[in-house]
């Protein structure tokens, strides 16, 4: 997996290098982060079992077998961090972004009811249930993004709108899961981290965003705001999650790599091509 | 341009909206889940849902037997080397109920002791098997053609490591006669939680 994401790596540094060496294409390096809500469905993990239950009422009993109770619409959060560099060309019109991106999917699967029973393990004849309250999932997947974007006005002004089309892509390289019992008395004996959930999230994932942001400040640095409005997922990164959308948010910050020219051209107050 | 701009802006937003308001919560008020192959029964699970179900032909018209959300479903009683096994429902609007009365090997003391019976089968034309079934406000014994119950799951659970009850699965079908009338149940199958609440001694 190390030496994937090195070659990824090289490769994806290559073409900054050849535009950087010939001094034609802007190139930016800098930091990005954000976040995106996904809304979709969610089905029951497979090792969460319903009992029929019964209440005593009015001398008579009711059996309130609650099928299928967990399923239903739900959300996926997920929030990332990366490096990435950034090709302007056509008099800083249009880039192209490209990078080193971490990203972690959060999903929590928490129903309405006040607990639902985790099957724990079994024993022989024995079977071990344990009421719990949340599982928590966490997927962390390293890649890389691929965005293009158009400025709408032009370079040198303080505030520049922009379209974007992104796209993220991932290898997951870790998974954990967090069940968080009913009773806490029992919390340590049996919640905590459990290895196996009965399916495994997707071992490659990408997203896809059409977003509109805006490129804050003149030469150096730039600020970048975007919102993905929506967010497409390629592939699950949870193990019970389907159908997804979802909106986010973006923050970038650049810098140019010709700082001096930037520099050279400001005091004039005027674009500098 | 800017008034492009706007435009553009104003349809990608419109466009995700309608996208995200497309999601609409289904009502999930089914009791069971039901059976692909035969919509009418529950699907076969081994789980302690507290269900079960049956097609139930009787001189060649089919109805089916199945439990009902405000029924009890199950009722053990234990007795000295016997164990009787009463599933309670409806026959399309009206009540149903069918008691087993088996013949065990081992006793029976509390449902922990359930899971002794995984695996067997008992065929109600053997001594190990009797079969009632409720008509006319009482438990009426037939005349047994063929047929058994089989037990394919019976575990002891336990919640938060605490003895909670027994899960107790498995499938029947057989033919009968019952006064005139000759009856069939297939694709008979049972999936119980047996606990403090539906479990007695005699």
């Amino acid at each position: 997996m190390k030496s994937k994401i090195l070659l990824c790596l090289v490769l994806l540094s290559c073409p900054f290098a050849l535009v950087h060496a010939a001094g034609k294409i802007k190139v930016k390096v800098g930091v990005d982060m954000g976040c995106d809500y996904y809304v979709g469905d969610r089905h029951d993990p497979r090792y969460v079992k319903q009992l029929g239950s019964f209440s005593d009422k009015e001398e008579t009993y009711s059996n309130y077998n609650p099928i299928l109770a967990g399923d239903g619409v739900d959300h996926l959060q997920s929030w990332y961090v990366g490096l990435t560099g950034e090709l302007l060309f056509h008099k800083e019109r249009f880039g192209v972004t490209t990078g080193l991106r971490y990203t972690q999917f959060i999903d929590i699967y928490d129903p309405d009811a006040a607990y639902f029973y985790w099957d724990s393990h079994a024993d022989g004849s024995d079977v071990y249930y344990v009421r719990a309250r949340t599982l928590l999932q966490r997927n962390h997947y390293v890649g890389f993004p691929l965005e293009f974007r158009y400025l709408a006005s032009r370079p040198g002004r303080i505030c520049r709108f922009y379209f974007k089309l992104g796209s993220s892509w991932g290898f997951l390289v870790a998974s954990d899961n967090k069940l968080t019992c009913y009773d806490s008395s029992v919390d340590d004996e049996l919640g905590g981290y459990v290895d196996d959930v009965g399916k495994d999230p997707d071992r490659f994932v990408g997203s896809v965003y059409p977003a509109f942001g805006f490129r804050i400040g003149r030469y150096f640095p730039l600020f970048n705001i975007d919102f993905h409005l929506p967010s497409f997922l390629i592939n699950m990164p949870a193990s019970y999650f389907y159908y997804d959308m979802g909106v986010g948010v973006q923050l970038s910050v650049q810098l140019p790599t010709d700082r001096a020219a930037y520099d050279r051209r400001d005091p004039m107050g005027i674009p500098y091509y | 341009m800017k008034l492009r701009t706007i435009l553009l802006t104003a349809c990608l937003s419109l466009f995700s909206v309608s996208f995200l308001s497309c999601y609409d919560e289904e009502a999930k008020d089914e009791y069971y889940e039901k059976d692909p192959m035969d919509w009418d029964l529950p699907v076969y699970t081994e789980s302690g849902l507290n269900l079960f179900g049956a097609q139930y032909t009787v001189n060649d018209v089919l109805f089916y037997v199945r439990s009902s959300a405000d029924t009890v479903p199950c009722r053990m009683v234990a007795g000295d080397g016997t164990l009787k096994i009463y599933m309670t429902g409806k026959r399309y609007k009206s009540d149903f109920s069918i008691c087993f009365d088996l013949k065990v090997s081992q006793n029976i003391s509390s449902y922990a002791d359930l899971s002794v019976l995984e695996g067997d089968e008992f065929f109600i034309t053997s001594d190990s098997c009797d079969m009632k079934i409720y008509k006319s406000g009482e438990y009426m014994s037939v005349e047994p053609w063929s047929g058994s119950l089989r037990i394919n799951n019976a575990k002891t659970l336990y919640v938060d490591n605490k003895l909670s009850g027994a899960i107790f699965s498995g499938t029947f079908g057989m033919e009968l006669k019952l006064r005139n009338d000759t009856i069939d149940i297939s694709y008979g199958r049972f999936d119980f939680l047996i606990d403090d609440a539906n479990f007695s001694l005699e």
